[in-house]
C-alpha cells in the first residue's frame, strides 16, 4: 500500500464513507443522539383524566461517542516479470469501519398536575438514590475520620 | 462559555387543558470535548409558563428534589471533609501529650 492512497484528513474520510452505508449509520446515530436534547424527551405524553391533565417531566442524561476509519490500497496480485503485466495484475481493495458506544440514563423528576382548580407541580422523590448517596457518604466519612485518628496515620505538625 | 460546552433553554408544544395553556420549558448542557465523535447532554425540565383563562401568566419552576439532596449531600460531604482533618488533628496532639 503506498502513502499516496491513504485517507488522512477527516474530510477525505467522511467522503470516501458517504459511498458507503456507515455514514447514514452515523447519521441517524447523530439525529438520535441530538434528539436527546429536544423538550420532547423531557416531557412525557400528557395523560388526560376527565377534568385532570397529567405530564410526567424526567431529567434525561445521554453520553455517546463513537469513531470511524477508511482505507485504500493497490497492489499486485502475483509476482510478473514484465512491466506490461504489471500493469494488468494491479489490484485495488477498499475497507471502512467505525465503532461507538452510549448510555441513556433517564429519572422522573417531576409530575405536572393540571385541574380545573389550577396547575401544579409534584416532586418525585428518589428516596433509594438519596438514601443510598447517604449512605455512600456517611460510610466515606467514617472510614476516613477512623483512619485519621489512627496514630500512625497521624498528619504531621507543620 | 467555550464552544463545547453549550447550554440552551427551549419551549416545547403549549398544551391546552380547557382555558389554560401550558407551555414547558427544559434546558440542555451540551458538552462536546474537541477531537471527540460524540458528547454528552444533560436535558432536565426548569419551568412551566401558565396561561390562564383570564389572560393572567404565571410561570411555575419544577423543583428537582433528588437532585438538589444529592448536591446538598456533596456540599455537606466536602464542608466535613476539612473539619474531620482539623479534629483527627487535634486527637492525635491530645492523644501525644
Amino acid at each position: 500500500m503506498s502513502d499516496e492512497n491513504a485517507l488522512e484528513t477527516q474530510d477525505e474520510v467522511f467522503e470516501f464513507l458517504k459511498e458507503d452505508d456507515v455514514l447514514e449509520v452515523i447519521h441517524d446515530t447523530l439525529g438520535e443522539f441530538l434528539q436527546s436534547a429536544s423538550v420532547e424527551a423531557v416531557y412525557g405524553a400528557p395523560i388526560k383524566d376527565g377534568n385532570t391533565l397529567i405530564i410526567p417531566a424526567a431529567e434525561v442524561l445521554t453520553v455517546m461517542g463513537f469513531g470511524v476509519g477508511a482505507g485504500r490500497g493497490k497492489g499486485f496480485s502475483k509476482e510478473t516479470e514484465s512491466e506490461e503485466d504489471q500493469s494488468e495484475d494491479i489490484s485495488e481493495g477498499v475497507g471502512s469501519g467505525g465503532g461507538g458506544g452510549g448510555r441513556v440514563l433517564s429519572r422522573p423528576a417531576a409530575v405536572i398536575i393540571s385541574t380545573p382548580e389550577g396547575v401544579r407541580v409534584e416532586p418525585v422523590v428518589d428516596v433509594t438514590k438519596i438514601g443510598l448517596a447517604a449512605l455512600t457518604a456517611a460510610g466515606f466519612m467514617v472510614g476516613m475520620l477512623l483512619r485519621m485518628m489512627n496514630p500512625k496515620n497521624a498528619l504531621k505538625d507543620i | 462559555m467555550p464552544g463545547y460546552i453549550q447550554t440552551e433553554t427551549r419551549a416545547g408544544e403549549t398544551i391546552t387543558m380547557g382555558e389554560t395553556k401550558i407551555v414547558p420549558f427544559s434546558k440542555s448542557l451540551r458538552v462536546q470535548i474537541p477531537g471527540w465523535h460524540g458528547g454528552l447532554i444533560w436535558n432536565r425540565p426548569v419551568s412551566l409558563l401558565v396561561v390562564s383563562s383570564d389572560g393572567s401568566e404565571q410561570i411555575i419552576p419544577i423543583v428537582d428534589v433528588t437532585r438538589q439532596a444529592l448536591w446538598a449531600l456533596l456540599g455537606v460531604s466536602l464542608a466535613v471533609f476539612p473539619l474531620m482533618m482539623l479534629i483527627s488533628q487535634r486527637c492525635n496532639k491530645t492523644n501525644r501529650r
